[in-house]
């Protein structure tokens, strides 16, 4: 327990202490629960009674199933702003308002078909976007636009083998083919004027073979938190993909990552609670991405579950209804982007819904 | 024990509040000043980055942010002028040229012949010079300012070719609204021929305005020379000849005095405005 309190305080210490540079973030969202909990947990389900905190988007199911699951995630001012560029259904205040108050916007979507039997899990992601826009200075206006375009079909498997009453075992490896496509563009309005669009857009394209996995102890006590220890594209040499060349930080999502989680879960008489914490790092445990440290606590009421969750640049708290077959959230966030001079400013509430069948 | 975790909990709270507030201090010098001209708050813009160009006068870039907000803090920018911008770049002249035939037979004083070829061709690009934004005289101040910055990027870089239309539309701006100047009274707005230019020239307005336009349309032709060499843009060759022409009127112009432009002009005027 000394040593868990030593810890704790090692993180808020590391908190206190860290300054950083930032460029946009692109949420690439690959899960609901992962968006709410902000990397926390990836799926909820249960084992022996107890609550666990699951590392990837299936969780396992003893009868088999198969599912479709549509996800996406986009605030409606974003999508109000793209209809009407998408029409030229532009005016004076419009674009006075783009600059001032809706001068950042992202969004993402999945489709994913699953088929789980027991503990393993086949994914077909056929689609995965994701966009975001820029926009800085009326006079001479810069332009910052990213989108992503992900395939990837995949098999995992999850063991969870008892150690004893109290604990299991979790290993969890998944293997994957992903074929990603990056296009963005950094431009003035000088540019556009002496270049076409297509010329102002870079594209990036890779594909390969890769690997995820997931390992830790699952615990059944309530004071006693479960570890996991994560890591995605696990063999994947390059260093960056767009690197530095973009306004945007996507390389995240695509490179080695790694991250560690504690996370308690306690059975009330009414509800269950998960409150964690997560850890990401770059690489394999290479460097602590303290960016995007966060604590997260969720509260689950029969099918309702609430979620608030922390880290340096997000502050967010949603809700999620899960009828089984699908599921509904909304979450509100205050986030920093470029440094935002007013918290208040960057405010953004996603809207998102996924189906399984 | 769930007390401790519980004050451990909260702790982790409170300290992630207390943090929120260093993320505004750690923004950039240009950042914040982006932030200001996302705001509209050009002279907050200003103020940052005229400090910053001055303590980093390597930085091209933030020249040009420091430009477009002089500009921007008189109401010029290129959202509200981008199809104005863009037409000036693309335009093909032959479409708007209104034909004036001289008077057969008649002599015209050299002098006056530069003065209506320049106005001729002024006039036959109407849609490109007249259809600009108005900046009042007191406002221009702000345009040299922006002209000046632009002036100091580094030559020979990436940044000095990419601003170099932003430089010419400036010059454009500056160029038009002199010109217009030297025609108190003519409605622009329906486009007045070259005939209609010669007929409403005043002599003294023509004298104080037109060294003041010829700079900047000697300007404005070099850079999108430049550009015709650079991005060949069409615009570019016609800019050749038209600084030829300003160059030529202003030869011609250098040892006239006042008296003997009036005398011209009366001569342009009795030929063209019977």
């Amino acid at each position: 327990m000394i040593q868990l309190f030593g810890l704790i305080l090692l993180i808020l210490v590391g908190t206190q202490a860290q300054a950083f540079p930032l460029r946009h973030r692109i949420q690439i969202t690959d899960s609901i629960n992962s968006l709410q909990t902000q990397g926390l947990c990836f799926s909820f389900f249960e084992l022996d009674k107890s609550i666990v905190c699951g590392p990837w988007a299936s969780e396992p199911s003893d009868s088999g199933s198969i599912g479709l699951s549509a996800l996406f995630k986009a605030d409606e001012q974003g999508l109000k702003i793209a209809n009407r560029v998408n029409n030229k259904d532009l005016d004076q205040e419009f674009i006075s308002d783009l600059f001032r108050e809706d001068n950042f916007h992202d969004a993402s979507g999945l489709v994913e078909a699953k088929a789980i039997y027991q503990n393993l899990s086949l994914s077909l992601i056929p689609l995965h976007v994701s966009g975001a826009y820029k926009v800085n200075n009326p006079s001479l206006p810069e332009v910052h636009l990213v989108a992503t375009n992900s395939a990837r079909i995949g098999a995992s498997y999850i063991w969870l083998p008892k150690i004893s009453n109290a604990f299991h075992f979790l290993l969890s490896p998944t293997v994957f083919h992903m074929s990603t496509a990056l296009r963005y563009g950094d431009f003035t309005a000088l540019d556009t004027a002496t270049t076409t669009f297509k010329n102002l857009i870079k594209v990036r394209k890779v594909q390969g073979v890769d690997a995820d996995l997931a390992l830790g102890v699952v615990s059944k006590i309530w004071w006693v938190p479960s570890l996991t220890l994560r890591g995605q594209n696990l063999f994947q040499t390059r260093s960056c993909l767009i690197c530095k060349e973009s306004f945007f930080e996507v390389d995240d999502v695509y490179l080695p990552q790694t991250s560690g989680t504690l996370s308690w879960s306690i059975r009330h008489a009414i509800g269950d609670s998960i409150f964690g914490i997560a850890l990401p790092y770059g690489g394999i445990f290479e460097e602590l991405n303290e960016d995007n440290l966060s604590y997260s606590y969720s509260y689950r009421l029969s099918r309702l579950q609430s979620f608030v969750a922390f880290s340096p640049l997000k502050s967010s708290f949603g809700f999620l209804l899960n009828t089984g077959h699908y599921q509904l959230g909304i979450q509100y966030a205050y986030e920093i982007q470029s440094q935002a001079i007013s918290r208040s400013k960057i405010k953004q509430a996603y809207v998102f819904a996924g189906l399984d069948l | 024990m769930r007390l401790l975790l519980t004050c451990l909990f909260a702790l982790s709270l409170i300290g992630h509040v207390s943090c929120k507030h260093r993320f505004p201090d750690e923004l950039t010098d240009v950042d914040k000043a982006k932030e200001s001209l996302n705001e509209g708050d050009y002279q907050g813009a200003i103020a940052i980055l005229e400090t910053y160009n001055k303590q980093n006068p390597q930085d091209n870039d933030s020249k040009t942010l420091l430009a477009s907000a002089y500009a921007g803090s008189v109401g010029i920018n290129l959202v509200d002028s981008y199809g104005f911008f863009e037409s000036l770049i693309n335009k093909d002249k032959e479409s708007v040229r209104k034909k004036v035939t001289a008077p057969e037979g008649d002599e015209v004083q050299a002098i006056g012949k530069k003065i209506q070829s320049f106005l001729l061709e002024i006039a036959s690009q109407s849609a490109v010079f007249f259809d600009i934004p108005f900046v009042k005289v007191a406002d221009r101040a702000a345009l040299e300012k922006a002209l000046a910055t632009v002036g100091t990027v580094q030559k020979g870089t990436e940044e000095e070719r990419r601003i170099k239309l932003y430089s010419g539309f400036l010059h454009l701006l500056q160029f038009t609204n002199y010109f217009k100047d030297m025609f108190p009274g003519l409605n622009f707005k329906s486009n007045p021929s070259g005939i209609d230019l010669i007929c409403a020239l005043e002599t003294q307005f023509f004298v104080d305005n037109l060294n003041l336009s010829l700079n900047h349309f000697e300007a404005l032709s070099d850079d999108l020379a430049f550009l015709y060499f650079y991005k060949n843009l069409k615009i570019g060759k016609k800019a050749i000849e038209l600084r030829k022409l300003a160059i030529e009127l202003r030869e011609k112009l250098k040892s006239t005095s006042t008296d003997q432009i009036q005398v011209v002009i009366s001569g342009l005027q009795a030929d063209y405005c019977r």
